[in-house]
């Protein structure tokens, strides 16, 4: 079943900018889909078009079959399914303590009660119980990060749509989130994670590139083998594409583990 | 300048630690234990009431009032009165000192050919104590009440739930605000290896603030779109059911007691 079908979309900001041109995509349910492209590519707007936040100066899109219209902004049942988890923790987080922060949504969508019951099994389910009754504004930036993500996941979402998820953190926080979005995918959640990080663009099944429209749509691999995409896209190439090209070897190995199966593969043969 | 803008900080630091912390709303002294609705008109009955008072020794007695009403509410009396005074100097600067010159009367003393009454004295002293007095009655009332349960108040009096949403908003806007200067303030002192001059210092700082203004608004769009897309409709979601309580009836009484003798006595019925 297609989650999000995005039709002939274009996006202009009221200053009179076009952040989106022409953009189509299909994503299935249960897929990971990683968006990748420069700074002001448009790739939050996107995300922001996905969530109902704006709508499309033109063309349309279907959520689950069905055209994402004004309704939808406010239809509870599409944000409790949708979870959108934004680049700056900050804007998400409020409340005089981490608790009430994460029960927001969950209290909203199922009052009080339910709401705060759920909040804290998030927390829990996060090993973030401790910041419960602290206040998010003496909070560290990993800290911030896990208070927003328990924000989101708070409210079950069945597609998480993630900003920069892994922007900011450091590697313990950022293996953290990469290990989240994992269990996600196995759980068969819906992903769209737009971000620059390499290890994130592996996990997904798919890759659009962005820049204003959509300059590419394939596997991870069918990306990393084509260097002209991967500038485009402002990324880094990873450095042990880098040695293979280097080297005239025809494989994009996406990690050093498979780089090393392949070499091994190599030398066994005479 | 390294004063300045040391104190300037510490205020900030200070103020939005204790306002958005919430920190002293949690114990269970007697204003936390009101019900929020009627903690509202109170407030607005007691500052009206000190406001209309010509006497300083019935403004001292408001003045106490509120001093017990702190005790009994188990707030840290000396930063209570610490937070009430801070904002005084500049209220008496602006208005009192000049009002000892320029109100006629018998003379006190001479200064740099102006002529201090005994007169004007006497009116800044109590419009000095008016104010201390006003401003402790309210910061009473921020010091104990949760922006929860304010919100919830003010939906029950019918308040519109798009004023309710701009407060909101507003309130985030600022908790924002005051958390980007002060991280601005913070990497700014960082950095700066020797020390500024005067101008050169006030320079820098007029660029921070402008630069934090940009980021606060770009961010302030997303402080609605996060709560949209966690479910919030423009409605107040009830935090907890209003229910008045003997403690309620008791200092409802109490206080129109109060208002209604001062009254009386400054009128001359009594
Ligand atoms: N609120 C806004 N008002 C006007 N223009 C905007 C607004 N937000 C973004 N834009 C513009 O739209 C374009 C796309 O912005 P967007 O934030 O979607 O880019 P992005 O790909 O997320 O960039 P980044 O990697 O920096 O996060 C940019 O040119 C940006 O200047
Ligand atoms: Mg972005």
């Amino acid at each position: 079943m297609k989650v999000y079908e995005i039709k002939n979309v274009s996006y202009r900001y009221p200053t009179g900018e076009w952040a989106l041109r022409n953009i189509n995509m299909e994503i299935e349910k249960g897929e990971t889909v990683a968006i990748v492209g420069p700074n002001g590519a448009g790739k939050t707007t996107l995300l922001k078009l996905m969530d109902a936040l704006v709508l499309p100066s033109e063309g349309e899109i279907l959520f689950e079959g069905k055209p994402i219209t004004e309704e939808t902004m406010t239809d509870p049942e599409f944000r409790r399914k949708v979870g959108f988890l934004f680049q700056n923790p900050d804007v998400m987080l409020f409340s005089a303590t981490v608790l009430e922060d994460v029960a927001f949504g969950p209290v909203h969508l199922w009052g009080k009660e339910k709401g705060l019951k759920r909040a804290r099994e998030e927390l829990r389910k996060l090993g973030i119980e401790r910041l419960a009754e602290r206040h998010p504004y003496n909070l560290s930036g990993g800290e911030k990060k896990k208070a927003s993500i328990a924000c989101v996941t708070s409210m079950e979402p069945e597609v998480l749509l993630l900003d920069e998820p892994t922007r900011d953190l450091d590697l313990r926080n950022r293996n953290f989130v990469l290990e989240m979005i994992r269990g996600w995918k196995a759980e068969k959640k819906t992903v769209v994670v737009v971000t620059h990080d390499l290890r994130l663009i592996r996990l997904a099944d798919r890759v659009y590139v962005l820049k204003g429209e959509v300059l590419f749509e394939g596997t991870p691999r069918e990306l990393f083998s084509r260097p002209e995409l991967i500038e485009s896209a402002n990324l880094d190439v990873p450095e042990i594409v880098k040695l293979f090209h280097m080297l005239g070897l025809k494989e994009t190995p996406l990690s050093v583990e498979e780089a090393g199966e392949i070499l091994s593969g190599l030398c066994v043969k005479p | 300048m390294g004063f300045l803008e040391d104190t300037a900080r510490e205020v900030l630091e200070f103020t939005t630690e204790a306002v958005f912390s919430e920190r002293h709303t949690r114990k269970n002294g007697l204003l936390q234990r009101l019900d929020p609705r009627l903690k509202t008109v109170s407030l607005v009955v007691l500052v009206a009431t000190v406001v209309s008072l010509q006497d300083i020794r019935i403004v001292v007695a408001f003045y106490f009032l509120a001093l017990v009403l702190a005790v009994m509410s188990k707030l840290p009396v000396v930063e209570f009165t610490k937070r009430v005074w801070i904002f005084i100097p500049v209220f008496t600067g602006i208005i009192a000192i000049p009002s000892i010159f320029m109100v006629p009367g018998e003379t006190a003393f001479k200064v740099l050919g102006l002529t201090a009454t005994w007169e004007g004295i006497r009116w800044a002293v109590l419009f000095t104590l008016r104010v201390a007095t006003a401003v402790s009655y309210a910061i009473l009332f921020t010091m104990t009440s949760r922006w929860n349960e304010i919100v919830s108040a003010l939906a029950s009096f019918r308040v519109p739930g798009m004023v309710i949403t701009i407060t909101t908003l507003t309130y985030r806007y600022v908790f924002l605000l005051a958390k980007l200067l002060l991280d601005a303030m913070h990497s700014r002192r960082a950095r700066l290896a020797g020390e500024l001059g005067m101008v050169e210092s006030w320079k820098e700082a007029g660029k921070h603030i402008g630069a934090t203004f940009i980021k606060a608004n770009a961010l302030g769009e997303d402080i609605y779109y996060a709560m949209l897309s966690r479910g919030y409709t423009n409605e107040v979601q009830p935090i907890r059911e209003f229910r008045l309580g003997k403690v309620d009836y008791a200092f409802s009484i109490v206080t129109a007691l109060v208002v209604l003798l001062t009254l009386a006595f400054t009128r001359g019925l009594l």
